[in-house]
């Protein structure tokens, strides 16, 4: 039955020409696992079930969801890497996995830019500087300002990514800060909310916080403000580049059959326009952005090199 | 405006049972809290497994009834874990291992049902407690619990771990000793601030540490397996002792039932409120309030019924109100609570103190349905017991493969990860040597809950102070609990002189 449908669309794909976008043929017999590398409830773990849910509507196909986290990732995308390129296996989880974690200085590197090959997007993870809302400065010029005044400011830190990524904004706006790590964003915003801590960078659990104004955004790490807190401006317009452009990023294990792969690319473009997707993306304020299977490809590589040299320094 | 602000509160109460009375929350209540206990009692199958694979499932319910299942579940849990300490000396979870101390040497004197029932009065007790605090006190406690920065969380674990270092029956100095493998153990993994990985050997699996869930298995319930195969020995279980008069606490057991329980309760529910903390250093806390406040304290470790109704309270107190900085802060406690979190926001439900005004259908609705819940469990697990009671009557060649295969099922559904179970195995070698040379595992628990934890507070405190260590007693809450530390190892050491000075009483066992 596999090979009757692998020769049907091999068969469409010299019909259609060997350039994408090829017509994709391939429909599963088998359910299509997503593995999220991270624990149930997380933000890309949500986004993910929903997303499955949609995915099963949009194509007719089976589409579960299964967990595997451990070492900030690296467990379960290790087994999407091992894994069989027959198509029932996709990984879901972030940019940053492939374009900084390798690099770190305590990475034993099995996990590279280069070891899966990248489907599609879903959108850029909402990243903020954010401060509780009775905090003495409102954007990172007075944050600047207050720790010439107070010493360092305490950096409630929930990846060493995040770190690294204020660390490029530090040097070039001449923020003086100290790091401490969290094991996730509900204990650094909670040292942020007792100010305990007097930032930190939270990808879309600080929002809520945010809308009912126990918080506050210092800074945008988005191309465009976030719709949620409009007056705050991005890290750009504050004389920073921004360092990093994390997507929740689709992959699969490597050398898989082109028809299989575009298949798949094709059901995640379709799903990411049901209403299901769309209502959850407006709920945690985020922009859907499918960057497609050559376009994630080419923002992994892009940004995996920025980050080799820099953390090669 | 006292009995306006009363007349409200009276309606928010209407409000929430109204909720939690509907014919579908009933219904979801009472799957939850079942699930919950069965699930619990089996060992290794813990509250995070049980509730991630039911999450798929609340996708298609009401957000109500989809929380109140989940609650349901993750308090559940902790009724029936106390169940297989109890009977197999196996922690059915994590917080349920200070049960084992106590729990099962009563079972090996003939006293399983009483010992099943007094936990589920005292599970009940200790959990109406926490409800009660979380329906009058929860905005202000959750204010408070913020207050709670690094240097608090630090000195308060400080304490736990200096008044609960010695609850081990026996040596005080072995039970240290334990304590010290304990955080020793916890030592392995990726160091949260550095990155650097400690003791891993180059192994994946261990960068995120060694599960606790499979020490606790391995140095309890598959420790007692070998150990009980040596020395086969079926369970003193007679007719009389599962019959349904056999589970009825004597007038004595309920003399003794109230004050544990009622300290039990008050050290859950604080402990509980505190985001991060939880059920298993609530218990032991209790644990050690129980064994100091004694008089009889050489009676701990064989079968003390205070050992067990007081942390039984502790951890059941604690379930509850661990919800108290999720609803209002939308600050999960523990992983399972990140669950509940990601339940709500999928349904669009931001937590936090606008829930309580904007959805105080749910936020009531939920709070009322713990009690259903709690009276469900009640109803479900007493009539149980001598149900439960009979596995002891189960030959050793059944029941020892079956408490085998539940572990390595349990364990691995936690991670996906055949890693684990070979730790288990490493793990009760480990824990039958100990065994054999008289050391205890419990304070290795302990050490191995606290030491990580403390060591990232103690670091998170000194990275902030900048390396300054007055920033421990600078702060007062910081400050009280460091004094009530020195006066407890203070009071400890006087009692170790004076007792040296004293013949040594040989101590009047509770058999």
């Amino acid at each position: 039955m596999f090979r009757k449908s692998l020769l049907v669309a091999v068969g469409a794909a010299i019909v259609v020409g060997l350039s994408s976008p090829v017509f994709a043929q391939w429909t599963p017999e088998e359910p299509v696992k997503i593995i999220v590398p991270f624990g149930a409830g997380g933000s890309t773990d949500t986004f993910g079930r929903v997303f499955a849910s949609a995915m099963e509507e949009a194509t007719g196909w089976t589409v579960i969801v299964e967990n595997r986290p451990g070492a900030s990732g690296v467990i379960g995308q290790m087994e999407v890497a091992n894994a069989e390129p027959d198509g029932y296996t996709v990984g879901l989880s972030s940019t940053s996995l492939f374009s900084i974690q390798p690099f770190l200085p305590g990475s034993t590197g099995e996990l590279q830019p280069d070891s899966v090959d990248f489907i599609g997007t879903l959108s850029v993870i909402p990243y903020a500087i954010v401060a509780a809302a009775d905090a003495p400065f409102d954007n990172l010029a007075e944050l600047v300002e207050y720790t010439k005044e107070n010493g360092p400011a305490k950096f409630s830190a929930t990846s060493e990514q995040l770190t690294l990524a204020l660390d490029q904004i530090a040097e070039e706006i001449g923020l003086n800060f100290v790091a401490a790590q969290t094991s996730g964003s509900g204990e650094s915003l909670q040292l942020v909310a007792g100010r305990h801590a007097d930032i930190t960078i939270s990808g879309g659990v600080h929002v809520a916080y945010v809308l009912d104004g126990r918080m506050k955004v210092l800074a945008h790490m988005l191309d465009d403000r976030a719709d949620y807190a409009p007056d705050a401006m991005t890290v750009e317009e504050q004389g920073a580049t921004l360092p990093l452009r994390n997507y929740f990023l689709f992959n699969v294990p490597k050398n898989m059959d082109t028809e299989v792969k575009a298949a798949l690319a094709d059901a995640i473009d379709k799903t990411i326009n049901t209403d299901p997707v769309k209502d959850h993306a407006k709920r945690i304020h985020v922009k859907l952005d499918n960057l497609g299977l050559e376009g994630s490809s080419a923002d992994v590589a892009a940004q995996a090199e920025t980050w080799r040299k820099a953390l090669s320094k | 405006m006292g009995t306006d602000l009363f007349g409200q509160f009276l309606g928010q109460l209407a409000l929430g049972f109204e909720t939690a009375l509907s014919l579908e929350n009933l219904l979801f209540c009472a799957i939850g809290v079942t699930l919950g206990t069965f699930l619990g009692a089996l060992p290794g199958i813990g509250v995070l497994v049980s509730m991630s694979l039911l999450f798929p499932i609340t996708f298609h319910l009401e957000p109500t009834a989809a929380i109140i299942m989940l609650g349901g579940i993750y308090y559940g849990t902790t009724y029936g874990g106390s169940m297989s300490s109890i009977l197999l000396n196996v922690p059915g979870t994590p917080a349920n291992a200070v049960a084992c101390l106590d729990g099962f040497p009563m079972a090996r004197q003939g006293r399983a049902a009483v010992a099943l029932s007094i936990t589920t009065l005292s599970s009940f007790f200790g959990a109406s407690v926490g409800i009660l605090v979380i329906m009058l006190f929860a905005p202000t406690i959750a204010a408070y619990a913020l207050e709670f920065g690094p240097a608090e969380y630090f000195s308060l674990m400080l304490l736990g771990l200096v008044a609960a270092s010695t609850i081990s029956p026996g040596s005080p100095i072995k039970g240290i000793a334990m304590v010290f493998v304990g955080i020793a153990i916890g030592l392995v993994g990726t160091d949260l601030n550095s990155g650097v990985h400690r003791y891993t050997f180059g192994l994946l699996e261990l960068r995120d540490g060694i599960s606790l869930l499979a020490v606790a298995m391995g140095l309890f319930g598959v420790t007692e397996v070998i150990a009980s195969i040596r020395t086969v020995k079926q369970g003193d279980v007679s007719r009389e002792s599962i019959s349904f008069l056999a589970m009825i606490p004597t007038r004595d057991d309920m003399r003794r039932f109230w004050m544990p329980s009622i300290r039990g309760a008050a050290i859950g529910s604080f402990i509980g409120a505190l985001p991060g903390t939880g059920g298993v250093i609530a218990s032991f806390l209790s644990y050690a309030t129980e064994k100091r406040v004694s008089k009889t304290p050489e009676a701990f470790g064989h079968g003390a019924i205070e050992g067990l109704i007081g942390p039984e309270a502790a951890n059941n107190a604690s379930d509850q109100t661990a919800f108290i900085p999720t609803l209002t802060l939308g600050i999960p406690g523990s992983p399972a609570l990140a669950l509940i979190l990601g339940v709500l926001m999928i349904h669009g439900v931001s937590p936090g103190p606008s829930m309580v005004t904007e959805r105080p259908e749910m936020f009531w609705g939920l709070i009322m349905s713990f009690w259903i819940g709690n009276a469900f469990l009640l109803i479900l697990n007493l009539p149980f017991i001598g149900f439960w009671v009979r596995i002891l009557t189960i030959p050793y060649y059944i029941l020892y493969p079956a408490i085998l295969f539940l572990v390595c099922i349990g364990l691995y559904s936690v991670n996906n990860s055949v890693f684990d179970m070979w730790m288990v195995v490493l793990f009760s070698l480990f824990g039958y040597g100990m065994r054999i040379m008289g050391l205890s595992a419990a304070p290795l628990i302990l050490g191995l809950v606290l030491g990580p934890m403390m060591e990232i507070q103690f670091r998170r405190t000194l990275i902030f102070s900048g390396g300054d260590f007055t920033a421990f007693v600078d702060r007062p809450i910081s400050a009280v609990f460091l004094c009530v530390t020195a006066v407890i190892l203070g009071w400890t050491l006087l009692s170790f002189i004076r007792s040296k000075s004293k013949p040594v009483e040989q101590a009047a066992m509770g058999e």
